[in-house]
């Protein structure tokens, strides 16, 4: 197959997901025994049937469910989220200036993971069942098993209360104000503005909610590409290039690597949806304004629009990630595309 | 095919000796042979037993009531040789506490997964025996499932059902069988067509033995590990949605409510939520380190790989 139609397979195959994540979330907030009007009108006016008969209607609850998704569907379509109950705002507004905090944390803590990850994961491959290999072992294990919520309180603890190496919570320290909205993204919008203390703030308030949030996915590449590695250095191809005589570091460096870490591309798919799920820990703890932070406030009051938006996005966010993965894997090995 | 009867039913535990191979060992021998070599496994084993030992005894070592175990008089105490782990807030003792945890997240994690498993292999069993629509259909559901970061769908069905350690429970299993469904029906695909099978059939097994007796246990090994580390992963799932107040409401000793509870004034006694972490940790470490162990035991090459 060629490139094109296996790119073209690969989206429309995304559009009946995308639509199954819509059903699906729909379904999650009707099996809810709490009745929404509850959130919706005061305590004083839920005594009032005409109130309550009133709010129905306009929030279209009283409409049968399949008529009420095909308007939740369509709604989406153009945008519309709907209205969270408690701050009555429109929720799309609020995803808008949510998610590039989210994404903002997500690129910096996979750049760390792989950063971290590839060269531990290498260095566990060569030195296989010695003690090089038992540590990064080891350092896997624990970023695999750590709770999140936990390295982030403590991480805060020691970098920031005790030490003062790092700043605390949020995106910016807090005598600064955000930059003028752009992109959303403060580095990019700090150099536009051409506020580079904006920048440098910005950027010192990620480094410890990027590497506790890339504590999980650390574990993952360096078990992902160790296991990737072993399994190339033990190929025909890598013991033809030993027997005629190339150095140690060549075979490595030319065979065994550049083979090696293309299966750990597809885990990277996968180790995203592990970022977005710690991300709704990590920004709790951070004061991280981003979509995570806000799902679980939102989930706190059950304010559905907001959780039902919020984790609409998280999905789709996933889903594109793991289409992009899929696409890139197929670019890198022809064989896939079959 | 020919339809199943109901009286076939035998529950799909892993039973070890239901492949019988002529020669050597079976698989699930050699692999515990190969486990006890295993160091990493061994030192998982070794933390679990310790704390199953713990959450079995921790009644009768630390007879513990929630409610009358506060001393106000002994508020936010640092570890001390009457306290080792310190007190909390409300005078209550950090490692009483932390080891009641022991017998909510342990068992908890256990139950969802196995739950999550069963679920998930009658699914994938279903599906990629009956193949056709039936497997198409059931197997875009799982699809659907796996769509969906982790905690974050479940927190979205906690926050609908409502904040208790059930509904967490419920959450977890309902994000967490898909993986299965997928596996056992990979396992079942690969294996439906070999000779074996066939033979079974010709000589009149009926299909869904076919199924239990002689495929799911061909698929025992991968199911085994991912279950071991699932464990793991699901006690950090049900302490996170704990920790974010969707799981057991105060006063339980559940460890993530009680890092939440720590959370305000962990500067000031940081014994609070540093053992309840330590506990997460190590519970968590062990159960990887014995699906890590498991993993390299059951790999015929030898190799550990992943």
């Amino acid at each position: 197959m060629n490139l094109f139609s296996f790119i073209t397979r690969r989206v429309l195959v995304t559009i009946p997901l995308l639509l199954g994540i819509t059903l699906l979330l729909f379904a999650i907030s009707r099996i809810g025994g709490a009745d929404p009007i509850a959130f919706i009108v005061s305590e004083r006016a839920a005594n009032d049937p005409a109130i309550v008969a009133a709010a129905r209607e306009k929030w279209g609850l009283d409409r049968p469910a399949p008529e009420q998704y095909l308007r939740y569907v369509t709604n989406l379509a153009r945008g519309d989220f709907g209205l969270g109950f408690t701050n009555k705002r429109p929720v799309a507004e609020d995803l808008r200036q949510f998610t590039p905090a989210t994404i903002e944390l997500a690129v910096t803590a996979t750049l760390f993971a792989i950063l971290l990850g590839v060269p531990l994961g290498v260095i566990a491959a060569l030195y296989k069942d010695r003690w090089p290999d038992g540590v990064a072992r080891f350092i896997s294990l624990i970023g695999v098993s750590m709770p999140v919520f936990w390295l982030a309180l403590v991480g805060l603890e020691i970098f920031y209360a005790r030490l003062n190496w790092l700043p605390g919570v949020g995106r910016l320290d807090t005598s600064m104000t955000a930059p003028p909205l752009v992109t959303g993204f403060y580095v990019v919008d700090g150099l536009l503005a051409g506020r580079l203390d904006i920048v440098r703030s910005n950027l010192s308030h990620l480094i410890l909610p990027s590497l506790v949030l890339g504590a999980f996915g650390m574990g993952l590449i360096t078990r992902m590409t160790r296991s990737s590695v072993l399994e190339v250095l033990q190929m025909d191809y890598v013991r033809t290039a030993r027997a005629k005589g190339l150095s140690e570091w060549r075979v490595i460096n030319g065979h065994a690597l550049r083979n090696g870490l293309i299966p750990v591309v597809t885990v990277i798919g996968l180790l995203f949806g592990g970022l977005l799920s710690g991300a709704v820990l990590t920004e709790t703890i951070f004061a991280w304004p981003g979509l995570g932070r806000y799902v679980v406030q939102a989930a706190g009051i059950r304010d559905y629009p907001a959780v039902m938006g919020a984790t609409l996005v998280i999905a789709v966010m996933f889903v594109v990630v793991n289409l992009a993965v899929d696409i890139l894997y197929g670019v890198l090995d022809p064989r896939i595309r079959a | 095919m020919a339809t199943t009867t109901p009286t076939d039913v035998t529950p799909p535990v892993l039973p070890s000796a239901a492949m019988a191979r002529p020669a050597g060992p079976s698989p699930m021998r050699r692999a515990l042979r190969l486990l006890r070599r295993n160091k990493t496994a061994v030192a998982g084993l070794v933390i679990l037993a310790l704390w199953l030992v713990i959450a079995a005894v921790a009644p009768i070592i630390a007879p513990y009531d929630p409610l009358q175990d506060q001393n106000l008089k002994a508020r936010l105490q640092p570890p001390s040789a009457q306290y080792p782990f310190g007190t909390d807030d409300l005078g209550r003792d950090v490692f009483k506490r932390v080891i009641h945890g022991a017998r909510i997240s342990i068992p908890a994690g256990i139950i969802v997964v196995l739950a999550a498993a069963a679920i998930g292999i009658t699914y994938g069993a279903v599906a990629g025996y009956m193949g056709g629509w039936t497997d198409n259909i059931l197997m875009r559901l799982t699809d659907l499932m796996l769509a969906f970061p982790l905690i974050v769908l479940a927190l979205a069905i906690a926050a609908v059902l409502g904040p208790n350690l059930r509904n967490a429970a419920i959450a977890a299993i309902a994000v967490t069988w898909a993986e299965y469904a997928r596996i056992t029906r990979g396992q079942i695909l690969a294996i439906k067509n070999q000779e074996y099978v066939g033979a079974a059939n010709a000589v009149g097994v009926p299909n869904l033995r076919v199924m239990l007796r002689h495929i799911l246990p061909n698929a025992q090994a991968p199911l085994l590990v991912k279950i071991t580390t699932d464990i793991g992963a699901v006690i950090l799932l049900i302490a996170g949605l704990s920790f974010l107040g969707l799981g057991d409401p105060p006063p339980s000793p559940e460890w993530g409510a009680m890092i939440a509870l720590a959370r305000p004034k962990f500067s000031a006694a940081w014994w609070t939520g540093t053992f309840p972490g330590l506990a997460i940790l190590t519970v968590v470490m062990a159960f990887n380190f014995l699906g890590d162990g498991l993993r390299d035991a059951f790999d015929p090459r030898g190799q550990s790989h992943q």
